[in-house]
């Protein structure tokens, strides 16, 4: 039988006497309730039966005394008299009634009572409710002679008839009270025997408690002995394995738990021994692992160390770059106030190319003008140069009349002589006409070379008055171009002021940053320090760890 | 004596002068001709060359006008023209001593018949021409046959004292053409 089949048996056992424990106390329970129940039902119903009785009584009473007390008078009128005589009749029945009631519970309960004392005042209650039907019955004549004695008006009759019910009444309260009085009794006799039951039930229930419990031990006892003992055997295996002796003899097997557990125990020494094999190779492995690990934690020192030097050269740098912005800063806040003055004097050449170019303008004009007179001149000069042709011609004329004049004069012989002086004159005279005529000549040549020179230079002036124009104008735009770049500078420059405030900013944060760097350089090389001596810790538990690898012996 | 220039001279000082060395001409004494032997003569340049026609042998000195061409195998000969009812024969002088013609200039019209006239590049002035002596001549040598002798300007200031060629008429003209005769007027 497999172990978790005596498990499930043995717990079943205790699991059924559990169950048919309590089953035992409920139905305990359940008699002292049925008991108490019984007790109370009985005694509530004789307790109700006795108030309807007293009430009867007591609506009787209290129906009659008012026709008592006309007829006693004399007085009583006779509707009264019948309301008060039926409703007399009608507490009468009903008090009757309820004595039939509880006579038959007293018989009843007499009959099958829970304790001798309980039957006794049953019994008792039955006889006193005989008495009172008894007085009851024998009252009836009396109080219907009464009536009539009332009716009669004979108040004589009636009181003496009253006196006679009065202590008819008296005996009657007795009978009651004693009657409460065997019913308490009654009372404490049911509480009684409820407490009996109790008892006896609780005791029946601790005995068969202890019953179970015996018996559960007992179960407990065969588990025990039937599991523990297969458990034992293996624990000493365990042990033997735990010491290192991996190469001793197989645990016992079987087809239950315990021999799977045995062929598992045996399973897994087999495998510590694949294990301890393994670990005394990775153990070996792991002290050269060490060894390489300390010397990376050694170079990784020193690269801590020159990462921390590292660290220091670019805070200078940084250091150094955050002066350079603050001076870029000063000196582009410096061009901004250069480049605002530029363009302010852009716009004074603006002006002053605008005037400049209005001077073209009239300069051009003015040339134009100029070349337009200097063109009038040289028609001028033309009309001189035709002059100065007519001068020559008269002048070649003269020269050649000179010379016939003087042919003439020597063809007159002596007589011409005089002749030939003033020949010779003229001919003089003809060659000065000719001389002045062609230094005028020369000179108005070069008149018209100088004025054709004019002309050109004229020509050359409005040329160049236009291309000064056109110069002027791209003057103009180049310069507004150039205030348009300044503006576009002061721009550039006022952003690259914040871009340089936002690099102070991020230098700040790269500061800050290569503060955290160093901290955490310091916090590596502290770092890189506790594991090499964490490698030097396991490189002495590497070696411990290949002493205690050295325990298995396989 | 110093010659003063008449561009040196004021309007009213160079009527003074004109009138100065008409009255010295004036009053040149013929007698000293004799002792040295003057040619009044027409001082002509063609082609660069100084020629002088003596001035009793001259008719008229004009412009070149337009000539008529005639047909001939002497190319000195370039045109005809005619002056008072005469025809006369032009040769270019230029060409006829071998050099480089001109198309205008002045003709120098001749007296005698045939009638000729000589296109010169100008007419330069009338002077008085002094002949070179033989020996003096001896080095030059006349470029056509019709140069009679060699000759100065009498006045040292005149033309920078070239010497000029002195042309007689009567041996300028061609061989077919017939011979002249000395003293016709034009």
């Amino acid at each position: 039988m497999s172990i978790s089949t005596r498990l499930f048996i043995g717990f079943g056992l205790v699991i059924a006497l559990m169950l048919g424990l309590g089953l035992y106390g409920l139905s305990q329970v359940s008699r002292v309730r049925e008991t108490m129940d019984r007790v109370v039902e009985r005694d509530f119903a004789m307790i109700n039966e006795l108030n309807a009785i007293f009430e009867g009584q007591a609506e009787a009473t209290s129906s009659t005394q008012d026709a008592v007390r006309m007829g006693m008078t004399g007085t009583a009128p006779v509707a009264d008299i019948d309301r008060a005589e039926t409703a007399y009749r009608a507490a009468i029945g009903q008090m009757q009634e309820a004595l039939r009631r509880g006579i038959l519970l007293t018989d009843e309960y007499s009959g099958a009572a829970l304790s001798a004392e309980r039957a006794a005042a049953w019994r008792r209650n039955g006889e006193l409710l005989r008495e009172m039907d008894e007085l009851i019955r024998s009252s009836g004549p009396q109080r219907e002679q009464q009536f009539r004695a009332i009716r009669a008006g004979e108040t004589v009759s009636t009181a003496m008839i009253e006196a006679n019910m009065s202590q008819r009444r008296g005996q009657f309260l007795a009978l009651i009270s004693e009657m409460r009085q065997v019913a308490n009794d009654g009372i404490a006799a049911g509480r009684d025997r409820v407490r009996a039951v109790y008892d006896e039930s609780q005791l029946s229930t601790g005995v068969v408690l202890l019953a179970a419990i015996v018996i559960a031990f007992v179960i407990i006892l065969l588990l025990r002995r039937s599991i523990v003992g297969p458990i034992q055997s293996f624990m000493l295996f365990v042990e033997r394995v735990g010491r290192g002796e991996l190469s001793g003899a197989s645990a016992a097997t079987g087809t239950d738990e315990v021999g799977r557990l045995g062929v598992t125990l045996n399973t897994m020494v087999s495998g510590l021994r694949e294990i301890a094999v393994q670990s005394r190779e990775a153990t070996n492995n792991l002290g050269a692992a060490i060894s390489e690990i300390r010397a990376s934690t050694q170079e990784q020192a020193a690269g801590v160390e020159e990462q921390l030097a590292a660290v220091q050269e670019t805070a200078a740098t940084v250091d150094e770059i955050t002066h350079a912005g603050s001076q870029v800063s000063k000196r582009a806040q410096e061009v901004i106030a250069s480049a605002q003055a530029t363009a302010q004097t852009s716009s004074e050449g603006l002006r002053a190319v605008d005037e400049t170019a209005r001077a073209m303008d009239s300069i051009r004009e003015q040339a134009e003008v100029v070349a337009q007179n200097i063109v009038a001149l040289s028609e001028k000069t033309q009309a001189i140069g035709d002059i100065i042709s007519s001068v020559n011609d008269i002048s070649e004329r003269s020269h050649l009349l000179a010379l016939n004049a003087a042919i003439e004069a020597a063809a007159a012989g002596e007589s011409g002589r005089s002749f030939s002086v003033v020949a010779s004159e003229m001919k003089v005279l003809a060659d000065q006409a000719k001389d002045a005529t062609n230094q005028v000549r020369a000179i108005l040549g070069d008149v018209q070379r100088g004025i054709n020179t004019s002309v050109m230079l004229t020509e050359e002036a409005v040329k160049r008055a236009a291309a000064g124009k056109d110069r002027t104008e791209t003057s103009q735009r180049t310069i507004a171009a150039i205030a348009h770049r300044f503006e576009e500078s002061v721009q550039t420059f006022q952003q690259i002021v914040a871009s340089t405030n936002q690099q102070q900013l991020g230098i700040e944060q790269v500061m800050s940053a290569l503060q955290n760097i160093r901290q955490a350089s310091q916090q590596t090389a502290a770092g890189t320090r506790q594991l090499n001596d964490a490698a030097g810790n396991l490189s002495g538990l590497s070696e411990q760890l290949l002493t205690l690898s050295g325990r298995y012996r396989i | 004596m110093t010659t003063i220039s008449p561009k040196m001279l004021s309007a009213a000082g160079r009527r003074h002068a004109v009138l100065a060395s008409r009255a010295r001409q004036l009053a040149r004494p013929r007698t000293m001709d004799m002792a040295v032997k003057t040619i009044n003569c027409l001082v002509c340049e063609a082609a660069g060359e100084l020629y002088a026609l003596a001035l009793l042998k001259i008719a008229k000195v004009t412009p070149t006008a337009r000539l008529a061409s005639v047909p001939a195998s002497n190319p000195a000969l370039v045109g005809v023209t005619a002056r008072a009812g005469i025809f006369y024969h032009v040769y270019d002088l230029a060409t006829l001593f071998g050099g480089r013609s001109s198309t205008d200039g002045h003709l120098v019209m001749l007296r005698g018949l045939p009638a000729m006239a000589l296109r010169v590049d100008t007419a330069i002035r009338v002077t008085d021409l002094v002949q070179l002596d033989a020996a003096e001549a001896a080095s030059l040598r006349a470029a056509h046959p019709s140069v009679a002798a060699f000759a100065r300007a009498e006045r040292e200031d005149l033309f920078g004292g070239r010497i000029i060629s002195l042309i007689d008429p009567d041996k300028l003209a061609p061989t077919n053409v017939v011979g002249r005769v000395e003293g016709d007027q034009a």
